[in-house]
């Protein structure tokens, strides 16, 4: 396999605070990886370290096999789009796309081929002679792409490249980016805390906490199987319910139990009364159901306290599920409970049922 | 432009709060005018009222070789003053952010603000001993050059820093990753954008530097003075309408010259502000 | 683009700040200034220590400058002049800054002109303009007279009462341009909450206002205080022999009493007292991080 980026066990100690701890992640060529997690979880970090701005205390980072970590950033041959874009605001757009070819002294006919291209790549060719300032965010977000990608760098770095955007613009950047990301087939390491921009841009996601990685694995690998509770909830809503072996223990019943299976919001429905009465079940009262456009959200009190979220299709009868009437939610799809091992769970001690 | 949510918060106490600060800028017109009055006199005395109108002692006084030559001298301290506080502070200012501890950071800001708590006499007197010690040093400009500009540094240092404090932090990182070394961003990067703080600070310190009076009683070569140094003994001498006929002059030249300055900068400040607006 | 194997592994603990990162930077930047400062200020301070150990009639300068009579009265008038000096400025450019930010357009030009007039002349022009209107037959007694206000010729020229108005002036800048900047940057939602929610003006000067800009008004206060001591000019021209400071008495040991080790002594516990000043309260209060 051949591997483009290669993190072993990485290290970073800042003052009294262990950000890294042991970090280790590969990429295949033209692979767009996302490192996701909360503020704190040290995913900024990581790409700092694979910039080459942030050093490090032990570990290797390798680019196209070759260990990089005491390259500077400046002979690393990355590209980065920082959050505040960092586009500098003295040069035009073209000057600043151009830069990277100066600084590498090329001549000036050829800075401005590359930078007339890369800014078609990136749908802005009539900007170039404007300054950072008269573009809009989106636009800027573009300029720094296209000012990343210009010296034909090896690996491409997106530090929470959507931050800045209102939501609307945000969806459609993600589509562009992984558009020019595919079209330039760019090896492509970005950072956030959204899990849908993590979701719709990756080929895989690598979920962080606490300097570590939790799980590695595809959008939906991610989504239909998280490894622990914690990935369970980061990444979209989860109902937890004790497990054990493959089986989901009755409500309220905690004995023998060897793991925690997860039920997303829409592999819940109401009961009616007519299922077999061995199928599994949950019952308690409805606290709200909100309307939210192509669904329902229906969050329910169970009877033994824990909160249940569950999302029907629009179809259902509204009527029927009114603030603090019971209800009896059971499995859509049994076939998509995932159970997470009680030995695999980082916090398994902290909760027991949803 | 008036500031809706302050005036609320003042309520009716914004009359009298107004009213103070006019009377207040009397404080800052009123000597400025009585000078600028009494130099017009045709009299020969500093008088005020001034008795009729005559250009003449400003004739007396740009005739008058004693009253170039110190002019000359206070441009040509205070332009090498400028020129090496510019340097020093800028740099300093730059250094900063380079120092990584944060303590140590703290004790180079409070070296580079502590020449403005510096009493000037004693400063002065230090210069003056170093002087004694170095004869060579006797009849240079050597130690007043020196002198003010470590006053001056403190305004360039303070007025770049505070414009690096509005620049995004992540130019320089940015800059580095494609590829620039740190002389390379230092000068394409980094300084651009801070021209105008550093033009300011040079005006500053100008200023500083061409007012600057306590040094040079003490540390001028023997039969040369600067302008406030020739105004000062004259003022303790024969106080006469050449006095207020220099004053108003030079005042009125800063007052051009920085004047022009400022408003250059509210030019352009309101055009970048009107292009961003276009733009959006 | 460079394809080089990484340099040989040190034996020295791991960089943990960015590989590479060149220490020539650093060191081109702040060694310049601080070799200048040596210089500048660290010579011309020990020449001060020398000059004053150096006494001709053997005896210990800086007890005989504690001892002066003059010295000492002239130190007990500076301490008190700063104080009152920075207590009137902070005051009054505390309202003169809030009148600049609450004034209607012409009257905030007028107000900031008044501020850059101040600022971009010479203090030595500004000076003779004190003098000319309060000398005894000056500006004011012609104003005064016209006004049927005043006969007798004023007697304040050469007194302390005519240095306070001219050393304020010569100061307001440096305590209103901190507090115009603390102003600007009060959190406008925070008025509006205030007033919302029925606070009035002194209620909100209480609780808003003035906690924002009490920082301000610390630091352009310590800064017009530690300049306040070391005021020369303006002293003696406006306030005469009778009021001396301790940098009139400096430079009268220099220029015509010819004692330039007490002078030098004297220098160094000026210099020292400010300094001390300065760094606690820069310690205490930030005061140098709002200027820089």
């Amino acid at each position: 396999m051949t591997v483009a980026l290669s993190v072993q066990d990485v290290h970073v100690t800042l003052g009294q605070n262990h950000v890294l701890k042991g970090v280790s992640i590969d990429a295949r060529p033209g692979e767009f990886v996302t490192l996701l997690g909360a503020s704190g979880s040290g995913k900024s970090t990581l790409l700092n370290v694979i910039a080459g701005l942030q050093g490090i205390d032990r570990g290797h980072v390798a680019f196209d096999g070759t260990n990089v970590e005491k390259r500077p950033p400046r002979k690393r041959g990355v590209g980065v789009v920082f959050q505040s874009y960092a586009l500098f605001p003295h040069m035009t757009v073209g000057e600043n796309v151009a830069f990277p070819l100066r600084a590498a002294r090329r001549p000036a006919a050829e800075r401005a081929k590359v930078a007339r291209e890369m800014l078609e790549l990136v749908q802005l060719g009539e900007m170039i002679g404007r300054r950072p300032a008269q573009l809009s965010g989106g636009q800027r977000q573009r300029v720094a792409l296209a000012r990343a990608l210009a010296a034909n760098p090896g690996i491409l770095l997106l530090d929470e490249p959507m931050a800045a955007l209102d939501k609307q613009l945000r969806e459609q950047m993600q589509v562009e980016v992984t558009r020019i990301q595919r079209q330039v087939g760019i090896t492509t390491v970005s950072v956030t805390h959204d899990q849908a921009e993590a979701m719709t841009m990756s080929d895989r996601v690598a979920v962080m906490r606490d300097g570590r990685f939790v799980q590695i694995d595809t959008p939906e690998n991610i989504y239909r199987k998280p490894a622990t509770e914690y990935v369970a909830r980061f990444v979209g809503e989860a109902n937890l319910f004790p497990a054990r072996g493959g089986e989901l223990l009755p409500d309220g019943v905690t004995d023998g139990r060897t793991g925690t299976a997860v039920i997303r919001p829409e592999d819940l429905r109401v009961l009616t009364g007519a299922e077999p009465a061995d199928a599994w079940s949950v019952s308690g009262v409805v606290r709200l159901l909100s309307f939210q456009g192509s669904r329902f959200r229906l969050e329910v009190v169970s009877d033994t306290g824990g909160r249940v979220v569950c999302s029907l299709p629009p179809q259902t009868d509204a009527g029927t599920l009114l603030d603090g009437n019971r209800v009896r939610l059971g499995c859509a799809h049994p076939d998509r409970v995932h159970v997470i091992a009680a030995t695999a769970n980082d916090d398994a001690q902290e909760l027991v049922v949803a | 432009m008036t500031d809706r949510s302050l005036l609320r918060a003042i309520g009716w106490y914004r009359t009298p709060i107004i009213a103070i600060g006019l009377l207040a800028s009397l404080l800052f017109f009123v000597p400025f005018l009585v000078v600028v009055a009494t130099s017009w006199t045709s009299g020969s005395f500093i008088l005020f009222p001034p008795t009729g109108f005559s250009l003449q002692w400003y004739e007396t006084v740009l005739t008058d070789r004693q009253w170039l030559n110190s002019f000359w001298l206070s441009v040509v301290v205070a332009v090498i003053s400028t020129v090496a506080a510019v340097l020093l502070g800028t740099l300093g200012a730059l250094g900063l952010t380079r120092i990584r501890s944060r303590a140590l950071q703290r004790w180079v800001r409070t070296l580079f603000i502590a020449p403005i708590a510096l009493p000037p006499i004693a400063y002065a007197v230090g210069l003056w001993s170093v002087d004694r010690r170095l004869p060579f040093l006797d009849d240079t400009l050597v130690s007043l050059v020196v002198g003010e500009t470590l006053l001056a540094v403190p305004y360039v240092f303070a007025l770049v820093s505070s414009g690096l404090a509005g620049t995004d932090p992540s130019l320089r990182p940015a800059a580095s990753t494609l590829g620039a070394s740190w002389p390379m961003i230092l000068w394409r990067i980094e300084l651009p954008p801070l021209l105008p703080s550093i033009l300011g600070g040079a005006l500053f310190a100008f200023t500083v530097v061409f007012d600057e009076v306590v040094l040079s009683v003490l540390l001028l070569p023997p039969g040369t003075q600067t302008l406030p140094l020739k105004m000062f003994t004259a003022s303790q001498e024969a106080f006469s309408p050449e006095l207020t006929a220099a004053s108003t002059m030079v005042s009125l030249l800063a007052i051009l010259v920085l004047g022009g300055a400022q408003l250059a900068s509210n030019r352009r400040n309101r055009a970048a502000r009107l292009r961003r607006k276009a733009s959006a | 683009m460079s394809t080089t194997t990484a340099p040989p592994e040190h034996a020295a603990p791991a960089d943990r700040h960015e590989p590479g990162r060149n220490r020539a930077e650093a060191r081109w930047l702040l060694w310049p200034p601080l070799a200048f400062f040596v210089v500048a200020l660290g010579v011309p301070l020990a020449a001060l220590v020398l000059r004053a150990l150096d006494n001709e009639t053997g005896g210990n300068s800086f007890t005989a400058a504690l001892t002066m009579p003059v010295f000492l009265d002239a130190l007990g008038r500076t301490v008190l002049m700063a104080a009152v000096v920075t207590a009137l400025t902070v005051l009054l450019g505390t309202a003169y800054a809030t009148a600049v930010a609450v004034s209607p357009g012409w009257l905030k030009m007028l107000l900031i002109a008044a501020l850059l007039l101040s600022l971009w002349t010479s203090i030595m022009v500004r000076t003779f303009g004190w003098m000319l209107l309060e000398l005894p037959r000056g500006a004011i007694f012609w104003l005064g007279g016209n006004l049927g206000l005043m006969d007798e010729p004023l007697g304040i020229y050469q007194t302390a009462v005519a240095m306070y108005p001219a050393m304020v002036a010569v100061m307001l800048p440096f305590a209103v341009l901190p507090i115009t900047s603390a102003l600007a940057a009060i959190d406008r939602e925070q008025l509006n909450a205030a007033a919302v929610f029925g606070a009035g003006p002194l209620l909100t000067f209480r609780t808003i206002i003035r906690p924002a800009i009490t920082p301000a008004m610390i630091s352009g206060g310590v800064l017009v205080f530690v300049m306040a001591l070391g005021f020369y000019v303006t002293p003696l021209l406006l306030g005469g022999p009778a009021n001396m400071t301790v940098s009139g008495v400096i430079s009268g040991q220099l220029r015509t009493a010819g004692r330039p080790d007490l002078g030098a002594a004297m220098s160094i516990l000026l210099v020292g007292g400010t300094i001390a000043i300065y760094l606690v309260a820069d310690r205490l209060f930030k005061v140098s991080e709002k200027w820089g």
